[in-house]
């Protein structure tokens, strides 16, 4: 998990200093695509609620 | 609606993008002051929660700096529907709450179930901000579009700063519940 928030404050610290649009929009993105995957091997095989 | 107009309407959507960053900080940093004031030491779940708000304040933040653009209103929206999915499953499977969670309710609900209310609340309020179309107008040569400016460019830069902070302190908490591991 720390490195998803070390991502996002390496995409802040980029749009501050105002480098390419498109790098921040794919640190993001890694960043919310890594939390979606820790969140899902969470829940891997939670009988509980069936996922 | 003349240059002007648009002008003013993309200014005036900067400026409530700026104030969305400062929200969704200030909703982390709620979180952490009942963490740090009422012991209430963040699960896993609960960290996942608040890497959720700060992409929505990093789709703000994209529209700060970089001008009003769909594809910076799409991070928000996927952010918020992942803070949806996982509150909701925070909710349901921490259920009975008080027991599970041992935490104190904060106006009657638990933080999780107060996350779940703000992820749909900034949803609507997503979508809503979605319908003002002129705000896109010019927006496939807006490389040039620059960040916020005008008597208003001090709001970008607290909000910059905020949430950098927030996210800086959320590194190091982050350390303690999930070590540097995977997390689980």
């Amino acid at each position: 998990m720390i490195w998803m928030f070390v991502i996002a404050l390496l995409a802040i610290i980029a749009a501050w200093t105002g480098r390419s649009r498109r790098v921040v929009l794919a640190l993001t993105f890694i960043g919310l695509l890594g939390i979606a995957a820790i969140f899902l091997h969470l829940q891997w095989g939670n009988s509980g609620l069936g996922l | 609606m003349g240059q002007f107009r648009i002008g003013a309407l993309v200014g005036l959507m900067q400026r409530l993008n700026a104030l969305g960053v400062l929200v969704a900080a200030g909703v982390i940093g709620g979180a952490m002051f009942f963490e740090f004031t009422q012991d209430q030491e963040p699960c896993s779940f609960c960290m996942m929660i608040r890497f959720c708000f700060t992409g929505i304040a990093m789709g703000a933040l994209l529209n700060v700096r970089w001008g009003i653009r769909v594809s910076h209103y799409a991070v928000m929206l996927f952010s918020a529907l992942l803070g949806i999915v996982i509150s909701f499953f925070d909710v349901v499977s921490s259920y009975p709450p008080i027991s599970s969670w041992g935490s104190t309710p904060f106006m009657g609900m638990h933080l999780p179930s107060w996350g779940f209310i703000a992820f749909v609340a900034a949803a609507a309020l997503i979508a809503l901000m979605l319908m003002f179309q002129r705000q896109f107008i010019g927006q496939s040569n807006s490389d040039s579009a620059g960040p916020l400016t005008g008597p208003w460019s001090w709001l970008g830069h607290v909000a910059f700063i905020v949430i950098g902070l927030v996210t800086a302190a959320n590194i190091v908490i982050s350390t303690q519940v999930c070590d540097f591991n995977f997390c689980g």
